[in-house]
């Protein structure tokens, strides 16, 4: 169910990846480009208030509804442990 | 920021010098005080008391916006900061105490809590005048002393006392380190775009006047001192208190835990005054913080962004519910971007007299503010492990909170410990509501009978 249908070009890209452009896009602008998908979001930056703003974004942007057992600081880390949480969330909506 | 002579500058500081500065008038009517608080950090050892002295002259000098005066405007005129750049930097007040049974030739308090009651009561500043913090050391038994820090809310919170508490932490150890710089708002948005900006909240606000969300003072203006109880629970209760936490969610759920935790202590005050249906509003402080050019986050912002979370009375009764309740009314406000609107809003407080925003807020929620004060500020000053020439054993903020709301819970952690600080108007709580508040988290906390 992911990416977003409005954005076909990013069907090509990897999870990881698109999860770290949609971070850098709207909490972390100062994301340097060449950023690696298991960067610490926290080192660099990510809040409380980034936290929830990223679970608004995995409900909008991911169709993936976020469960309170979800919100621990493992699953936001980094783009990749977020990629993982999104791959779990459409397993299940899959099953 | 203008320059109204070549040695003054002027400038707004943030979006809600208007709501501090209410709230602030509101405390000085209530005791005769200002909106203050006092963060005490214990630490191992003995006090270097040259050093500290060398800290009170040099903090001044390295943070010169602790010289600044609010001016506060005329009419629809905006509340300003005054800094005079050619005015010497004056020390900071530094007190030393010590415990009745501690020798020494410092003065003599009876118990922290004393000396925390006379702090609070203080009126820091003289109308928005420096100085906007003090310090004050008391040697404790056993090996280990208090630093104080008594603050303004005008020019600082709790996120920005524990940035500040790290930056006099690195100058104690070195001289030579830099300090973070000011951060003053500099971009002004036209007063009719922040009331479009504001339009969401408005409507959310608008749609909530006619509940009715008690308070501790009853939605009264009370007069009283401000009390506090603080209780800080041992590392296994506090590993306990985590058990509880795991069982509502990720370590993340931790700020909707929390306020499940004062809402339902507070539910538990009005179920003793026979009000058993009352719906419960907390405010939770939303961190816009910004940046400075450096890309550190700004100390001196008094950031009042608020979050509204309402939970009937019955939502309640379950805290793993009420918590899953709160998450989703979170990612409600975001989705609705009540955090940037409000901001907007206290933006649009700027330009009224302070003393008309109250009754503004008071008028539309039948005398209240909310139902209590409440914050859960997360690891104290992110996790510091030693300062000022001592280990830090602990580490929280006691807030001095005005009628109404009339009392406000308060938590946060340090070295694995939680700190729990309750705080209210002696008016607006009895010894025996107090009691009855304490037992109602001991019982969500550590599962001690709550009857």
């Amino acid at each position: 169910m992911y990416p977003p249908t409005s954005q076909p070009a990013d069907r090509t890209r990897n999870l990881e990846q698109i999860v770290l452009d949609v971070v850098r896009e709207n909490l972390l602008p100062d994301l340097p480009a060449d950023c690696a998908t298991d960067a610490d979001l926290f080192g660099a930056g990510l809040d409380s208030m980034g936290i929830m703003q990223m679970v608004l974004l995995l409900e909008e942007r991911f169709s993936c509804t976020v469960q309170p057992a979800d919100l621990t600081r493992l699953n936001f880390s980094t783009a990749t442990a977020l990629a993982t949480l999104i791959r779990g969330k459409d397993g299940a909506s899959n099953a | 920021m203008t320059f109204a002579s070549s040695q003054m500058q002027v400038f707004p500081f943030t979006p809600s010098d208007g709501f501090i500065l209410a709230l602030d008038g509101q405390c000085n009517r209530t005791w005769g005080g200002c909106l203050s608080a006092t963060t005490e950090i214990e630490i191992k050892g003995e006090p270097d008391r040259e050093k500290l002295r060398w800290l009170a002259q040099e903090i001044p000098r390295r943070f010169p916006f602790l010289g600044a005066i609010l001016h506060r405007g005329v009419l629809f005129q905006s509340a300003r900061w005054h800094l005079r750049a050619d005015s010497p930097p004056v020390p900071l007040p530094l007190e030393f105490h010590r415990l009745e049974d501690v020798p020494g030739d410092e003065a003599v308090v009876t118990a922290p809590q004393v000396l925390r009651m006379r702090l609070l009561k203080l009126r820091l500043h003289e109308n928005g005048r420096p100085p906007h913090l003090r310090l004050d050391v008391v040697r404790h038994r056993r090996g280990r002393w208090l630093l104080l820090i008594t603050w303004s809310h005008l020019l600082l919170d709790a996120v920005g006392i524990e940035l500040f508490v790290r930056a006099i932490a690195r100058l104690w150890d070195d001289a030579d380190a830099v300090v973070p710089g000011h951060h003053a708002l500099h971009s002004e948005v036209s007063a009719w775009q922040q009331f479009q900006d504001s339009e969401n909240i408005r409507e959310f606000l608008f749609h909530l006047s006619g509940k009715h969300f008690p308070s501790a003072s009853g939605g009264r203006y009370a007069k009283g001192d401000p009390l506090h109880l603080v209780e800080t629970f041992s590392e296994d209760e506090s590993r306990r208190f985590g058990e509880v936490l795991k069982s509502v969610g990720g370590d993340l759920m931790a700020v909707f835990f929390h306020a499940v935790i004062a809402a339902r202590a507070h539910r538990a005050l009005l179920y003793s005054r026979g009000m058993k249906h009352a719906s419960i509003m907390l405010l939770v402080p939303a961190q816009l913080r910004p940046k400075t050019a450096a890309g550190d986050p700004v100390i001196f912002q008094n950031n009042m962004t608020m979050l509204h979370y309402v939970l009937e009375n019955d939502e309640l009764d379950n805290m793993i519910s009420a918590c899953r309740l709160l998450m989703r009314q979170n990612v409600e406000h975001l989705r609705r971007k009540h955090h940037l609107s409000f901001s907007a809003l206290l933006s649009l407080t700027r330009h009224i007299p302070s003393r008309m925003i109250l009754r503004l807020i008071r008028w539309q929620q039948r005398g209240e503010l909310a139902s209590l004060f409440h914050s859960w500020t997360g690891t104290f000053a992110q996790g510091i492990a030693h300062a000022f020439g001592g280990r830090v054993l602990n580490g929280y903020h006691i807030p001095a909170v005005p009628a109404p709301a009339g009392s406000g819970l308060f938590f946060s952690e340090c070295q694995g410990r939680i700190s729990i600080v309750l705080s209210w108007v002696d008016s607006c709580l009895s010894a025996d509501e107090v009691a009855i508040m304490r037992k109602q988290w001991r019982h969500d906390i550590l599962g001690e009978s709550a009857s």
